[in-house]
């Protein structure tokens, strides 16, 4: 699986408040374990 | 139900996460108040988000389809998850979204990519806490020279 961490970095998704947020966001400054859910629940 | 078990799986090594300087981040796909609900039930201290329409899911090219819910294997991930109390609950979300697990050095490197061939197929803690591990000590991409000590 090779993944473009630049495209999906500018993905924008949206917080717990419904703000935007951009997956590369999570790292910039540190390094990340981000874990796509199947669904909440 | 599967999503339950993995992020009390996650939630329990948050401590190391947290010790080794590495974000821990949940995406979902449902609305905000889903990851409210979420974050609340598993009193979760990590940033959670959500991709209502998924276009990480596709970028990442997780599966998607009744198929990979129907199979043998998620019987028995199903069997082992209840043994260990996990209830499915109301899904809220796409119902036949799969997932998946992505390690990444501060800067973007991919050290470890794990795509969901069905429900309850998640890769093992031990080896995602181990790729952290690797992320979080070696050179950060875009940031020390080849060769620099």
């Amino acid at each position: 699986m090779t993944v473009d961490t630049n495209a999906l970095g500018q993905l924008t998704v949206v917080d717990r408040e419904g703000k935007p947020i951009a997956i590369g966001s999570a790292w910039a400054e540190k390094p990340a374990v981000l874990v796509w859910l199947r669904h909440f629940g | 139900m599967f999503c339950r078990q993995q992020a009390a799986e996650f939630r329990l090594h948050q401590p190391e996460l947290d010790a080794l300087g590495v974000n821990l981040v949940f995406i979902g796909n449902g609305l905000p108040a889903m990851a409210n609900d979420f974050i609340d039930e598993h009193h979760l201290t990590n940033p959670v988000w959500t991709d209502p329409k998924r276009a990480s899911y596709r970028l990442l090219g997780f599966k998607r389809g009744w198929g990979s819910l129907l199979s043998p294997a998620v019987f028995i991930y199903g069997v082992k998850a209840l043994a260990a109390g996990f209830r499915q609950r109301r899904t809220q979300g796409d119902p036949v979204q799969q997932g998946g697990v992505l390690v990444v050095k501060a800067g973007g490197e991919v050290v470890y990519a794990y795509t969901s061939a069905t429900a309850g197929d998640h890769p093992k803690i031990e080896t995602v806490l181990q790729q952290a591990r690797l992320a979080a000590t070696g050179p950060s991409s875009g940031r020390a020279a080849p060769g620099a000590v």
